[in-house]
């Protein structure tokens, strides 16, 4: 009777594992898996399934072997916490992170709020920032700055993540660019803001690029919708902070691109 | 520290799984987690909020996965391939010169703080000293090539930034080694509810042969051990990333922004979002160049000194080898000696900018 216990306990443990292999390989072979992680990641899911399938082989091994220990209920509700994330990615491999992320995650208005504390006091970022020697004003147009100017596409299209490696080079110049729109009462009137995220591993380190776009219709648009913005790019204050702005001369309504994120061009 | 360091929290009985007293605490925490961790999916799927946790929560858990394995793999084969005592022979017991060879292994065998943990429970099991090994759970993550080219590239090539952060980590990896590790030794710092959970689960040829000194290691064996030790893991890496993701998706990072105007704070407050957002150490120098402009630098460097030694999912893997007491020590000090050399730095770049 143990017997059968035991081959139970292991063959409940290689079905995880099993669950596993089966799900990396549906994520890896649909594409799914850049919903979660960087695209170029692909070999970490291989590296993943190839030892995870070593590890099952290893499990089925043990079958048939004895002195194998008791299978109770705390061991199957110990195996059924490993199997929690599979529910989550199931549930969210047909969504992505939208206006809610950008939220949490956008610390524009944090950056004004405390250089409005540190002018209080009397302090500039300046100062407290010494050892950098920068202020946050510089923050928004050099977040991920690259020396060197690259010429504009000749189609004008960029990326809102080129456009802030290469802001002074576009300053004044019609470019088309594409992302997400978020709207709340912060947003300056007659403007959207439209929005993407980068991702430099994996969707927890995603933080968003924004851009202030000035539009007669801001109604029409709804938020998290994808749109291509076209228009002349410029620097203007938002939140006291230099901020990316399009005055648009066309706003189209876009369907999601098949990769929502923007990586870092070094990485 | 007092003498019931010694008494195993749940070492003495039974493991969860060949108990035959009835469910354990362990177990009714570990089954109010999956009720507690599936209703939003049954009641909110469309939440925004839900959305942005459920991403979060699935890509931590992708993304470490593989390291995780890899740790495993190597454990198993370190079990199975190295000779009990070996190890512990190499290091030396008791000499506290191979904590500075430890604290800087990372850099020929780079190794991220997923795939540590396993490795570090395999290593103690094989006689390396305490002191030794917490050196390279702490510095391996961070004293690392791999983590070392990206800080630089994700600093836009200044070489400053990196080199501060690897000798401030190997520094501190060293200091913890020998004071936590001189500590836990007197005292024992292993849960023995792992050794005893490993002697009643394994079956391969070469723990049961101990003894001998003519066993054939096998690789199927040191996959056994691998897989045993993914386990054990995993379902703690799993509760270290819901309980991250959760935390992301509840607390805005404006907020953190707006405490920092004072350093000390900043420095704090990095520090705390280092162990909440529980990244890749490979990963986190780009996140926080994104703060290069709007926090001082001793806050940046609290952020990636502290994140790949001390984060949620480590924390939650930690206890799956270490006693409370000896997690609570381990950590507990190296958030403080962090803290300590970011505030003086922070100080010292004072000075020679003022």
């Amino acid at each position: 009777m143990n017997r059968t216990v035991h081959k139970t306990l292991n063959l409940e443990t290689a079905a995880i594992y099993l669950a596993w292999i089966s799900m990396i390989s549906w994520l890896l072979m649909s594409g799914k898996y850049q919903i979660f992680i960087r695209q170029s990641f692909w070999a970490l899911m291989i590296w993943a399934i190839a030892i995870l399938t070593l590890f099952f082989f290893s499990i089925i091994r043990r079958v048939s072997i004895h002195n194998n220990p008791v299978a109770t209920s705390a061991t199957f509700i110990r195996l059924g916490t490993v199997i929690v994330p599979i529910f989550y990615i199931l549930m969210a491999q047909e969504k992505s992170l939208g206006s809610y992320t950008f939220e949490m995650r956008s610390t524009m208005h944090g950056l004004q709020k405390s250089q409005s504390i540190r002018e209080a006091q009397g302090t500039s970022a300046e100062t407290s920032n010494a050892e950098t020697r920068l202020t946050a004003q510089d923050f928004q147009n050099l977040q991920y700055a690259v020396k060197g100017a690259t010429p504009l596409p000749s189609d004008g299209r960029v990326t809102i993540l080129q456009i802030m490696e290469n802001i002074d080079n576009w300053k004044g110049k019609t470019v088309i660019a594409e992302g997400m729109v978020y709207r709340d009462d912060k947003v300056p009137a007659g403007h959207i803001v439209v929005y993407r995220f980068l991702m430099t591993c994996c969707v927890a380190d995603a933080s968003p690029l924004s851009m202030l776009v000035e539009t007669d219709n801001t109604d029409q648009f709804k938020e998290d919708q994808w749109v291509r913005v076209e228009g002349v790019l410029s620097l203007r204050k938002a939140e006291g902070l230099d901020t990316p702005h399009i005055k648009a001369d066309r706003i189209t309504p876009i369907n999601p691109p098949e990769d929502n994120y923007l990586y870092p061009s070094f990485y | 520290m007092s003498q019931d360091l010694l008494k195993p929290d749940n070492g003495v009985s039974p493991p969860a799984g060949t108990s035959s007293n009835g469910i354990q605490l362990k177990t009714i925490i570990e089954l109010a987690f999956i009720i507690f961790a599936l209703a939003p999916i049954i009641h909110f799927r469309n939440n925004p909020a839900i959305t942005a946790f459920s991403l979060s929560f699935s890509a931590i858990v992708l993304e470490a996965l593989p390291f995780l394995l890899l740790g495993s793999l190597i454990g198993g084969l370190i079990e199975v391939y190295i000779p009990n005592d070996r190890l512990g022979a190499w290091f030396g017991k008791g000499k506290k010169r191979t904590v500075f060879l430890a604290a800087g292994i990372g850099l020929i065998f780079p190794v991220c703080e997923c795939a540590i943990v396993p490795i570090i429970k395999r290593l103690i099991d094989k006689g390396v000293p305490l002191s030794s090994a917490i050196a390279f759970l702490l510095g391996g993550p961070i004293v690392n090539p791999i983590v070392f080219g990206s800080t630089i590239v994700a600093y836009r090539m200044i070489l400053d930034v990196a080199v501060i952060r690897l000798v401030v980590g190997y520094l501190i990896a060293v200091f913890i080694g020998l004071v936590a590790g001189h500590l836990l030794e007197k005292r024992g710092g292993l849960l023995k509810d792992v050794i005893i959970t490993e002697e009643l689960n394994c079956q391969c040829s070469s723990c049961h042969e101990k003894g001998s000194i003519d066993h054939k290691p096998r690789f199927a064996d040191a996959l056994t051990h691998g897989a045993s030790d993914f386990m054990d893991m995993f379902r703690y890496l799993i509760f270290g990333a819901f309980v991250a993701a959760m935390i992301q998706n509840i607390v805005k990072r404006d907020a953190f922004i707006i405490l920092s105007v004072n350093p000390g704070i900043s420095i704090l407050l990095m520090m705390t979002l280092a162990a909440i957002m529980s990244l890749c150490s490979e990963a986190d120098a780009f996140v926080a160049s994104s703060f290069q402009f709007s926090l001082p630098l001793s806050s940046q460097l609290a952020f990636m000194v502290l994140g790949p030694m001390f984060d949620l999912k480590l924390l939650f893997m930690s206890l799956g080898i270490f006693r409370k007491r000896a997690v609570i020590l381990i950590y507990g000090m190296t958030i403080l000696v962090v803290f300590i050399i970011m505030m003086l730095f922070q100080i010292l770049m004072g000075w020679a900018f003022s």
